[in-house]
């Protein structure tokens, strides 16, 4: 029997398989021609789209613009698109390869992660100082990856940021592992050198 | 080895993403350098604030303005009719039909500008330009014979001259084409 979008929409998934069952015949509905359910898809990974973006372009005009092209992508691929695969692995790499090299010439005079108050935190339950605390040292973060490279930053987001293992972000990167630890390495050490120097720390 | 070489292998070791011999390497070394120790300690701080931020969501009002671009564009391509997103679908196939339209129109203003000379050298322009040799063949019209008698109208008072018409067959290059001339040729009366 087909469920249309808007009763798969209104269905409350209880774990994460049905979730992700859930998420498949929604694709499936998308790839059929069901605009509804493309929305629904946009919806469902704009966050994560959006951020990735953010973090591997450092301006949210670019980012935006880089997110938009993804999904129009999406939009236009999705007939190719194999709808019993987990969707969210080929929006990243869509993301990443999209990001590269984007705007590079726009980004060498602009000031990166300058906008970072884009992205919230999730959770604002914390206390006021919390909260101060935790805004001031991602401050510190994004100012530290505007100094790095775009291959270097893009290993490094995906890893440290995204959580992706070292594996999977040398697939992402179509690169071998070696040359992501060897990226994540030199990143880590850049990124401690400006927030150290940020911070006033003479080391 | 010295702390330099150490450092990057204590950038990955924080996060565990070295082979156990290195990984074993480093926390040997970290027993025994406090400087290293130090280090690791802020890669780790700094790994902190990393994860800290993962679950960081980009603000209402840049997700609904994305969304709405999104939905917007993907509708506009859709509600195109077939054609329409032929023509107009992309930046390269809009330069793609733009290049073939200057060509067609090139091509078009070039065959009819060269076009007349084109067809003076296809044909034979000794043959077209010269005209075609007119053979004169005088072809005297034969008199009627004479019909039997008959009660004959009276006839109008005879001049002084009479003609006699003349054929002219002019012979063109062409053998389908053979023009003839009918002509009166004035005779003088008692020739």
């Amino acid at each position: 029997m087909e469920l249309s979008v808007s009763e798969l929409w209104m269905s409350q998934a209880q774990s994460p398989s049905e979730e992700d069952e859930r998420m498949a015949r929604v694709i499936a509905l998308a790839i059929a021609g069901d605009r509804a359910a493309f929305g629904e898809i946009v919806i469902r990974y704009e966050r994560r789209v959006l951020t990735l973006a953010f973090r591997l372009l450092g301006t949210m005009e670019d980012a935006q613009d880089a997110a938009q092209e993804v999904f129009l992508r999406t939009f236009k691929y999705l007939r190719r698109f194999d709808a019993s695969r987990p969707l969210e692995p080929w929006l990243v790499r869509t993301t990443v390869n999209v990001c590269h090299g984007f705007g590079r010439k726009r980004q060498e005079q602009r000031k990166l992660f300058v906008q970072a108050e884009f992205l919230e935190p999730a959770d604002s339950a914390r206390s006021p100082h919390a909260e101060l605390r935790a805004e001031e040292q991602r401050r510190l973060l994004y100012r530290a990856l505007e100094g790095l490279g775009e291959k270097e930053r893009a290993a490094v987001v995906l890893r440290d940021i995204e959580g992706f293992t070292t594996a999977e972000v040398a697939e992402i990167l179509k690169s071998s592992e070696a040359t992501v630890r060897s990226q994540i390495s030199a990143a880590r050490l850049k990124i401690r050198r400006v927030i150290l120097r940020m911070k006033g720390d003479p080391r | 080895m010295s702390c330099e070489n150490y450092e990057h292998l204590i950038a990955l070791y924080v996060e565990d993403d070295l082979f156990a011999p290195d990984r074993r390497r480093v926390a040997a070394h970290l027993q025994l350098c406090s400087d290293c120790w130090d280090l690791a300690e802020d890669l780790k701080d700094s790994q902190a604030v990393f994860k800290s931020t993962r679950q960081d969501v980009p603000n209402a009002a840049a997700l609904a303005a994305l969304r709405r671009r999104v939905l917007s564009e993907a509708g506009v391509h859709e509600s195109l009719s077939w054609f329409e997103r032929f023509v107009f679908g992309g930046l390269r196939r809009k330069v793609a039909i733009a290049g073939l339209t200057v060509a067609v129109l090139s091509s078009t203003v070039l065959w009819i500008t060269r076009s007349p000379q084109v067809g003076m050298k296809t044909s034979s322009p000794e043959v077209a330009m010269e005209p075609a040799p007119a053979v004169v063949v005088p072809m005297p019209v034969a008199e009627p014979e004479a019909q039997p008698h008959r009660e004959r109208l009276p006839r109008p008072a005879p001049s002084a001259e009479r003609t006699t018409q003349v054929a002219i067959k002019f012979v063109t290059d062409d053998p389908n084409i053979i023009i003839y001339w009918l002509v009166d040729e004035v005779v003088e009366k008692g020739e």
